[in-house]
């Protein structure tokens, strides 16, 4: 272990300093001396066991380790290899990568020259969603400067080692953010996902090997490289290297993001960090990871927060997208927000999602309109059931999950909806409650 | 390749023409140039008619399905045209759990307009949209482009007046 003993944050460290967003800011702090460690002494392969030994987890929602999805690349592929960079950023309650791309645009970049020499791509991709075009300007900005300094185009650094990074705007659709609808989105085409196998890394963007990774997960690739991984790794939990950037919002005094070692307490982040429920109410539930993460009541919140530990606790760390709720949130109500979005960005391909998310958002209408009969809880628990793991993305898998979940832990208040069809925690707060 | 820039063409100007023909390079393959066309097409002319696929179509050498699946595909390819000034108002959990629902419906009535349509004025069109990854400032919109929050009914009063002042400004 060769790196600081004590570090409080590693990407937000730059947030702080306004001039990091600039190539000379980024210079000054000895931003590419990773990227010229790694091409000037380093072999491919080393890069890759470097990051393996950081337990790097992927940050864009599954948590698969970069270092071994980057080694199922075919080194000995006589095809283009591609490295695409998902800067979509569209699950609900997610804004992180927007900080990344704005304060510290060079760390995303240099994170993707380091893992674009480990897989020997040529070209890569940074597929921006549509909405954060000052994001895209950004980026566009600082890799006009790599190019001048050298750090991108022919011999990088004096090697033989070439490579071009090009930005790649959305159009707004949710589904372009799963991995293989990105690839086809990137080609021209409906962002429909693909079924799985053959995955990325052998048949991925034109037919090519390709790796996709989350604009966070690249972004700590510079210091595992400056670093070493095993100081990464011992900075989070077993298993899950390194600091996260958890975003909260909601119900909360701050919301924002927070940089924390992997593995912090829900609860500390929320409290501590986030200022904890606002207008001194009390807390009622948290999604943890992205609108498509399972619900958490109030005592259920002193888990870590990392990939293994939430899922132990029945739910999922996802992209870290925190959302809390306070005591005058109706979760029927917060079900139907959640299960409209689902219902309305579902592509269409697979029946139990095109067909299921609508049913699911039908019942929870009428549940809210007392058009519901007691049978519609089991039935949208059921229906539920029926998507999960039947569908070619995951998609399918985020529409049934919070179904599940909010049914589940707070049967009282669908089941109150549906017999008296009034709200019973409007009720019990003088007619407010949220959504509204 | 500049023999297939006709002057038949409408929307494809010589302009937008030559913003797809600097990023061709980009690509291996005409295809994936689409959506970067289309939006150089919508930043031209605002929206994306119909002829305009079809012209992008022949220009590209694919066929007109191709453009036309892809621009009724995406929320931000607009098919109809839109106000100077569009308005996305996100309706999504983090949004909501702060008020945003309540707030669509202000904007509206305020302005007198459905979701989608153009005031008369020509200056506005309010959207509701799925979340747009501006969390911490719920409720929020975003008024082409640029991320406004969290909003209130008095700010978003504050937003219609500026607005409408901006835009006297720029057409005297
Ligand atoms: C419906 C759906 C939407 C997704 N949206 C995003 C997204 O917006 N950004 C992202 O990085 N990953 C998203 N993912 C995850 C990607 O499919 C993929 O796992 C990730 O980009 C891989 O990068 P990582 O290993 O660095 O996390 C989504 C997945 C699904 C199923
Ligand atoms: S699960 Fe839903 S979003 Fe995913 S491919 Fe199937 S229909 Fe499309
Ligand atoms: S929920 Fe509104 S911006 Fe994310």
């Amino acid at each position: 272990m060769n790196g600081p003993s004590e570090v409080r944050s590693l990407i937000a460290s730059y947030w702080e300093d306004p001039a990091a967003a600039s190539l000379a800011g980024y210079l000054a702090r000895g931003g590419y001396e990773a990227a010229r460690q790694a091409l000037t002494a380093m072999k491919p392969e080393d890069v890759i066991e470097e990051v393996k030994r950081a337990n790097l987890r992927g940050r864009g929602g599954a948590g698969f380790p970069a270092g071994l999805k980057w080694s199922f690349v075919p080194r000995t592929s006589p095809k283009p290899k591609y490295l695409v960079v998902n800067a979509d950023e569209s699950e609900p309650g997610t804004f992180k990568d927007k900080y990344i791309m704005l304060r510290s645009p060079h760390l995303l970049i240099e994170g993707a020259i380091i893992a674009a020499y480990a897989i020997d791509a040529r070209v890569a991709y940074i597929y921006v969603r549509g909405e954060y075009d000052v994001c895209r300007l950004r980026l566009e900005e600082a890799l006009r400067e790599a190019y001048e300094a050298g750090f991108l185009g022919r011999g990088i650094f004096g090697t033989a080692y070439d490579l071009d990074i090009y930005v790649h705007k959305g159009a707004g659709a949710y589904i372009a953010g799963e991995e293989t609808g990105l690839l086809e989105s990137l080609e021209g085409k409906r962002a429909y996902p693909r079924i799985k196998p053959p995955f990325p890394a052998t048949v991925g963007l034109f037919r090519c090997p390709t790796v996709i990774n989350n604009v966070e997960t690249l972004a700590y690739v510079p210091f595992i490289i400056r670093h070493g991984g095993a100081w990464f790794a011992s900075l989070g939990t077993e298993r899950n290297g390194g600091f996260k950037l958890y975003c909260v919002s909601g119900h909360v005094r701050r919301p924002g993001v927070y940089e924390l070692p992997m593995g912090t307490s829900l609860r500390t982040i929320i409290e501590d960090h986030a200022g904890g429920v606002w207008q001194d109410r009390r807390l009622k539930a948290v999604i943890p990871g992205g609108s498509s993460a399972p619900v958490l009541r109030a005592d259920e919140i002193d888990v870590p927060a990392d990939f293994d530990a939430l899922a132990k606790a029945g739910s999922m760390l996802g992209s870290a997208g925190i959302v809390v709720m306070d005591e005058m949130t109706c979760m029927v109500r917060a079900l139907e927000v959640i299960a409209d979005f689902y219902a309305d960005e579902s592509c269409g391909q697979c029946t139990p999602c095109r067909e299921g998310a609508p049913w699911l958002l039908e019942m929870v209408q009428d549940i809210l309109h007392g058009r519901a009969d007691p049978s519609y809880p089991d039935l949208m628990l059921q229906v539920a059931q029926n998507i999960l793991g039947r569908t070619i993305c995951a998609l399918g898998d985020a529409a049934a999950l919070p179904v599940l979940s909010f049914v589940r832990k707070f049967r009282s208040e669908f089941d109150y909806h549906i017999e008296y069809k009034r709200c019973d925690v409007e009720e019990r707060y003088g007619g407010v409650s949220n959504p509204d | 390749m500049s023999s297939r820039v006709e002057p038949a063409y409408r929307y494809l100007t010589p302009e937008v023409c030559a913003r797809i023909e600097a990023l061709r390079p980009r690509y291996p393959d005409r295809r994936a140039l689409l959506m970067p066309a289309l939006w150089a097409i919508q930043e031209a002319h605002g929206w994306i008619p119909l002829e305009a696929q079809t012209e992008l179509a022949a220009y590209l050498e694919i066929p007109a399905v191709w453009v036309h699946e892809v621009v009724s595909f995406y929320n931000m390819y607009h098919e109809r045209p839109v106000g100077r000034y569009l308005i996305y108002v996100c309706g999504n959990i983090a949004c909501s759990l702060r008020g945003a629902r309540r707030l669509l419906r202000y904007l509206l009535d305020r302005l007198g307009v459905t979701e989608r349509a153009v005031t008369p004025d020509g200056l506005f069109t309010v959207e509701r949209v799925q979340c747009i990854g501006a969390c911490e400032l719920a409720p929020v919109v975003q008024v082409n482009g640029e991320f406004i929050g969290p909003v209130d009914e008095a700010r978003l009063d504050d937003l219609i007046t500026t607005l409408r002042a901006k835009a006297r400004e720029a057409t005297p």
